[in-house]
């Protein structure tokens, strides 16, 4: 029961992520086409637009801090693996335990500080130093957002290791569950290539 | 605490975390903050929000998703491919043309993808398989790959660059443009030393099947016509920033756009590829940029504790003349390519290095097209330069650690020459650029 339990919160985690990770990168091709509809403006239209600088800015924000989560499901952050590698699994997760017990910890200083300037954001009406000079209030909503995010997927990790060190076996074990918890739709063409090439 | 035990402490912390396997921007920014509540109280916080908005809000690390999206479509939609193709329809009749075609095809899209790692993956998943079928030499194969894939940091649109210019003030422009001399004389070294190889030891290369020269005059023109607007785009990038029409963030999203233009016209578009292309680079360029707020809070914490001064009279006590300082500076970042990544030893060294470098009379570009060479090379570096185990991972199971280390050697000693040629001869690297840009 206990197990069940645990399993449904790390596979919701996990979805939830997924969405919100997913979410940011379908802004990229609108990051893309804001700037350079920017050069358009300019060059072909003679008129530069205010608002692109701005935008683009915005755009790569909410890119760049929602998708670390999603990041941190795929194992993708970069880290030092030449010890890491060399210990056993439940060593790993021990490791995991205190490594991610420090980014936590950084995340909640981070979302401390953005619920902070987001008040004074609303108090002040603090706006970006430019020419548009857009409203600063929802980039630290977002920020909050994407730390508890964040947060939440360490959580599910931790929770997961954590199993793994008392029991000695993986919360998420069937193929499908992973399947399922990490949700990696068809995005890895790479893999296919790479499958071709250990088939040599 | 002084800041020579601060530091001792800092380091020990990276080390211990870096030795765990934490998440490497986290871990510093966990770092930067903890230490610092302990030395400055809750003050140090106030680091979060400058740092923040100095980082997201940065409208030249705004170029490192367009540049990676870039990289993205045009090696998804299969254009990586057909640049192959049509350079092997071009040299097929030369020996060892495959592994020549590797280095120029690799360094394009490790350009275009602008960091090592995917600069490799992406290369050896597209040109492994081929030379390996074709009977070339296992060792010679996995190093042209190597070589050319890893060329991608110093061939702009550069990502570790463009990380180097906004973390010491510099022109992105000026950077792209100096890298080219040096890249120009690697391609054509490594390029040598594949013809001259092959020359002496004929059967590592065996003469082309000539599967590209067999193919009708349809398929020969539309293998060409690809290759061709393929390289004209990225030329057209690089054209746009040293003519001025736009700024290298610019140059970005006119490449993404042009990339997009490309794959329609060539009948390669797919959404599913769009789709595919947005969610890969999401997710780089979100590593890239928790590892730059990290990163850079540990080193604002670190600068306004005085590390500098520490940096500055270590430097002076030693006594070494400016080209030692620079040397030694060298030896630190080879080391650090051992355990990290080039993202992370910009990050650490350029805000450290850069000032010291510009206080003793050296051109600050001229340092910075230094650092990108000497990451170069350490990162495959053996025994433990993270690059070699990224082909390890793409490589048949055949392949042992023992090969990789053998196959970079002779490759590792070209680059070190370039290395060394630009150090002695700043001009290689500042000839172009004050000729294009003026004296900077």
């Amino acid at each position: 029961m206990f197990k069940t339990i645990l399993k449904l919160l790390c596979i919701g985690i996990n979805k939830g992520v997924f969405v919100v990770g997913f979410s940011a990168s379908i802004l990229m091709p609108l990051l893309a086409l804001t700037v350079a509809f920017e050069v358009f403006s300019r060059y072909l239209l003679g008129s530069p637009t205010i608002w692109a600088y701005d935008v683009s800015l915005f755009l790569f924000g909410y890119i760049a801090a929602l998708g670390g989560a999603l990041a941190q499901q795929r194992k993708a952050h970069i880290n030092v693996d030449v010890i890491y590698l060399s210990v056993s699994a439940r060593m790993k997760a021990i490791f995991n335990l205190l490594s991610y017990s420090l980014a936590i910890y950084f995340l909640f200083i981070i979302i401390l500080i953005s619920l902070e300037k987001y008040d004074e954001a609303l108090e002040f009406n603090y706006r970006r130093q430019s020419e548009w000079a857009p409203s600063m209030a929802h980039f630290w909503v977002m920020m909050t957002m994407a730390c508890s995010v964040f947060i939440l997927q360490f959580i599910s990790d931790l929770l997961q290791d954590f199993f793994f060190i008392i029991t000695g076996k993986a919360l998420l074990e069937s193929p499908d569950e992973e399947q399922q918890a990490v949700a990696t739709a068809d995005v890895e063409p790479v893999k296919k290539k790479l499958q071709g090439v250990e088939a040599l | 605490m002084s800041i020579e035990i601060l530091t001792l402490l800092l380091i020990g912390l990276i080390l211990m975390c870096f030795s765990f396997g934490a998440p490497v921007g986290l871990a510093l920014g966990g770092i930067a903050m903890g230490v610092g509540y302990l030395t400055w109280g809750p003050g140090i916080y106030n680091l979060i929000p400058t740092t923040l908005e100095s980082t997201f809000f940065s409208f030249i690390l705004l170029a490192i998703p367009l540049y990676i999206y870039m990289g993205q479509l045009l090696t998804r939609s299969g254009i990586g491919d057909a640049m192959f193709n049509a350079s092997q329809m071009v040299l097929g009749r030369i020996r060892g043309s495959l592994a020549i075609s590797v280095i120029g095809i690799c360094s394009m899209i490790g350009a275009m993808v602008g960091i090592i790692g995917a600069g490799i993956m992406t290369s050896g998943s597209i040109a492994l398989k081929p030379m390996l079928e074709r009977g070339y030499d296992k060792r010679l194969a996995l190093g042209v790959i190597m070589a050319g894939g890893g060329l991608g940091i110093l061939i702009p649109p550069s990502i570790p660059m463009i990380m180097y210019a906004a973390s010491t003030q510099n022109s992105v422009g000026r950077m792209f443009i100096a890298a080219l001399i040096p890249a120009l004389i690697t391609i054509v070294l490594l390029i040598a030393y594949v013809i001259i190889s092959c020359k002496i030891n004929p059967e590592k290369a065996p003469m082309d099947t000539g599967v590209e020269q067999q193919m009708s005059k349809k398929e020969k023109f539309k293998t060409g016509r690809d290759g061709l607007f393929s390289l004209l785009l990225i030329v057209a990038v690089l054209g746009s920033i040293i003519t001025g029409v736009a700024t290298p963030t610019e140059s970005g999203a006119i490449g993404v756009v042009g990339a997009i233009i490309l794959a329609i016209v060539f009948k390669r578009f797919r959404w599913k590829m769009l789709k595919a292309s947005g969610f890969e680079t999401a997710m780089l360029v979100s590593v890239s940029m928790w590892i730059i707020l990290g990163a850079s809070l540990f080193s604002n914490f670190h600068m306004l504790s005085g590390v500098q001064d520490m940096v500055a009279d270590v430097t002076n006590a030693l006594n070494l003349p400016p080209l030692g300082v620079i040397i030694m500076m060298q030896v630190i970042m080879l080391l650090l390519g051992f355990i990290v990544d080039e993202l992370i030893i910009v990050l650490m060294c350029a805000p450290l290095f850069a000032p010291i470098v510009v206080e003793l009379g050296y051109d600050p570009i001229w340092f910075g097209i230094l650092m990108i060479l000497n990451i170069e090379i350490a990162v495959q570096t053996p025994p433990y330069g993270f690059a070699l185990f990224y082909l390890k991972g793409i490589a048949p199971p055949g392949v042992t650690m023992m090969d990789i280390y053998r196959s970079i050697a002779p490759f590792i000693l070209l680059k070190l020459s370039v290395l060394i040629l630009c150090m002695v001869f700043p001009e290689i690297v500042l000839w172009l650029p004050n000729k294009l840009m003026g004296e900077g």
